[in-house]
């Protein structure tokens, strides 16, 4: 059915084309003009010079060309004016991926795929910006993956996964002050910093928090020095479920991010929808702290986190190495983590390391690959290997 | 499982396939972030911002390569934002975010411009050159504050001969300024139509008083005398007081003559005299500026009449204005 959507939307705007718009402008070709230039006919000889300087041939010409090319990073491959006014500040891309992945105690590979578009638009008028509209949303199959979300009914299954699909009123304080609703990603540690949504690149979010978008609401801004982001969700994540009341608080305040150093620190409260546990809840708190630096073609990224599950005392930390070429189409990073918990009374740890790398092919493909390894794994469990590979194509 | 082993040699193999030798990356848009930070600190005044997102296309390189000092190789198709900024309901100025290739990296420079396309100032938004603080504590910084493309043009061939920027932060400071020149370029030509709205209200105000309200209207193709040089008409405005009277029209034209390239604004009163002509960005030279500022307070209405390139202009803006 997806594809059958997928497929007819590209049929309809490939037969309706981007229009060149309505003809505002007439030019007035050369014909009069010798006897009728008294004020302005004679050539100088610096009007010659200036001819020259806006048309002739530019000097400087023959640097290298190539290390002044930067492509639109957020590319929009559908043609969108032919929408007229609704493709004011829109962005829309269809957004495809497939997922690969060996783990070397099932010897046996799981397979995912996504399907979906990412939508963009800023609302605007004459005095100003008052909202951002952002959906995302994928058809979601995965074949033998093991484990798999909870919202899938088992290793092989549909869902309709709905990733950041939210309305952000910013009318209020010109972007310092905005309020949030729909479906929102938690804004707690390391996430808040970059983008991991359909990537194997992640900061451990989900597993850490049990949970990494929901739907809710959220105040949110960006000040001189300071970014902020304060949620308050229904906390069954992908789809909304009240059964058993839960809700969770989050949020996270961090300094700027256009500074070399970022600090944050973020917090978590709640109970989190489970369909199989009694009460059909499960409780989480965190205090998480962030800090990262970015220089040169090196970044280091890290967070630290405290907290409860149920009556289990956890702590998790991670460190990220990531190295970028400087196209910056490329990045290899080493990740660190530690998983920590008390099972009254014996603490369990699980140490991982993650290899990987991201390379946009071009300002379409994306093709990504990571290796999992267990160093130890908790109470005895098999230190295991998992290699994934990631290919994305977005247009 | 079999099913799934014969697929993985066909995506490798397709994926060989497709592996081009271009530079990009396709990120999610939630990963889009509007200059907040920057915006408030460039316009310290200002309260609030308008986006104005733009296609940029293979004809917009055709226009930036003949305007700048340098080979370039661009291939920033795409949508790409303006930021207009407000204070007090009134544009303090735009912003315009680039980002270029340096040798750490990306370098996303943020740059303040006023209406006329001169600099008010840059921030980075990211730059992991270690030089970067070092050249934002010296005088360049302050240096390119008013400068225009020309002036920018200018100072580049000067910091590229080896002149006023220290040896290792030299690099940097002619990655800022091809950025700024890209900049003015790009935003001059994929916002033409937006600028030039920004642009007539204040030049409304400036003529008619400062309580006028000005409204776009959309120009029809209408047959114009042949005037023998490029003339293009490229927006119209009534221009009304506070009571909805028409007091005034503005039209604005590009002009392409032997010493005198660029926009015009035409302000005619209600009883069709030209009250101000003005030039874009500044007259380019003082025989300019006195062949179009001596048809201010007239009215031309024959052709037959006209002596010199400005008096045929003023005739077709005339003639423009009067027509239904």
């Amino acid at each position: 059915m997806v594809i059958v959507l997928i497929a007819l939307s590209i049929f309809v705007l490939s037969a309706f084309p981007a229009d060149s718009g309505v003809v505002n402008s007439i030019s007035v070709q050369p014909r009069l003009v010798t006897n009728l230039l008294p004020s302005l006919q004679e050539t100088a000889a610096d009007e010659s010079l200036i001819q020259d300087v806006l048309t002739g041939s530019p000097p400087g010409a023959g640097q290298p060309e190539q290390e002044w090319t930067v492509y639109d990073p957020f590319p929009s491959g559908i043609p969108l004016d032919w929408l007229g006014p609704v493709s004011d500040n829109l962005r829309f891309a269809i957004d495809l991926s497939g997922r690969f992945e060996w783990n070397s105690q099932r010897r046996e590979w799981g397979i995912s795929q996504f399907y979906g578009f990412d939508l963009f638009k800023v609302f605007s008028g004459k005095e100003g910006d008052w909202g951002t509209l952002l959906l995302q949303g994928f058809a979601t199959r995965i074949n033998n993956v093991q484990p798999h979300p909870w919202f899938f009914d088992g290793p092989t299954d549909w869902e309709f996964v709905y990733r950041i699909f939210n309305f952000n009123y910013t009318g209020l304080a010109g972007g310092r002050f905005n309020i949030k609703v729909g479906h929102f990603e938690m804004p707690f540690g390391l996430e808040m910093l970059i983008d991991t949504n359909g990537t194997l690149r992640n900061v451990d979010l989900a597993r850490n928090l049990g949970i990494k978008a929901d739907w809710g609401v959220t105040v949110n801004g960006v000040l001189e020095h300071v970014e902020y982001e304060i949620g308050l969700g229904r906390g069954s994540g992908n789809e909304w479920h009240a059964s058993g009341s839960p809700y969770e608080f989050v949020g996270r305040i961090g300094t700027s991010r256009s500074e070399p150093w970022v600090f944050g620190v973020s917090g978590f409260y709640g109970d989190l929808y489970r369909p199989n546990v009694p009460g059909n809840t499960i409780h989480r708190r965190r205090l998480g702290f962030d800090v990262s630096w970015f220089g040169a073609p090196v970044d280091i990224m890290s967070q630290i986190s405290f907290g409860l599950d149920g009556e289990d005392t956890v702590v998790n930390s991670l460190i990220e190495l990531g190295w970028r070429p400087a196209s910056e189409t490329t990045l290899f990073y080493l990740q660190l983590r530690q998983d920590s918990r008390q099972f009254d009374p014996e603490w369990s740890t699980q140490i991982q390391t993650r290899l990987g790398f991201q390379w946009a092919v071009d300002n379409h493909w994306v093709l990504s690959g990571e290796w999992v390894q267990n160093l130890t794994n908790y109470q005895s469990l098999p230190a295991d290997t998992t290699f994934r590979m990631q290919i994305r194509y977005r247009f | 499982m079999n099913g799934i082993q014969r697929l993985i040699p066909i995506v490798v193999a397709f994926f060989m396939c497709v592996v081009l030798p271009e530079q990009a990356s396709a990120q999610a848009y939630c990963a889009l972030r509007d200059p907040v930070r920057e915006v408030y600190q460039l316009f310290p005044q200002g309260d609030r911002y308008r986006t104005l997102t733009a296609t940029v296309g293979p004809e917009h390189r055709e226009n930036l390569s003949q305007q700048l000092p340098f080979t370039i190789h661009f291939n920033e198709f795409g949508r790409h934002s303006l930021y207009e900024v407000f204070q007090s309901g009134r544009t303090a100025g735009i912003i315009h975010v680039r980002s270029e290739r340096g040798r750490w990296g990306l370098v996303e420079i943020c740059w303040a411009l006023d209406l006329n396309m001169k600099v008010l100032g840059f921030q980075f938004q990211r730059c992991r050159d270690p030089q970067a603080s070092k050249l934002m504590e010296g005088p360049f910084p302050q240096k390119l504050k008013g400068m225009g493309f020309d002036q920018l043009k200018q100072e580049l061939s000067l910091v590229e001969s080896g002149g006023e920027v220290p040896a290792d932060q030299r690099a940097l400071a002619i990655t800022i300024l091809k950025s700024g020149l890209k900049t003015i370029a790009l935003t001059e030509d994929v916002w033409r139509d937006e600028l030039s709205e920004m642009r007539a209200r204040p030049f409304a105000e400036s003529v008619f008083g400062s309580e006028v309200v000005s409204e776009s209207s959309e120009l029809q193709p209408i047959p114009v005398p042949e005037v023998g040089f490029k003339l293009e008409f490229k927006g119209e405005w009534a221009v009304r007081n506070k009571s909805g009277d028409s007091i005034g029209t503005l039209i604005l034209t590009s002009i392409d003559l032997a010493g005198l390239k660029g926009d015009l604004w035409w302000a005619i009163d209600s009883e069709r005299r030209l009250k101000r002509i003005d030039c874009q960005g500044g007259w380019p030279d003082e025989r300019s500026m006195t062949a179009f500022k001596q048809l201010e307070s007239r009215r031309i209405s024959d052709f037959s009449d006209c002596a010199t390139a400005a008096e045929l202009a003023a005739e077709a803006v005339l003639e423009q204005q009067e027509s239904p």
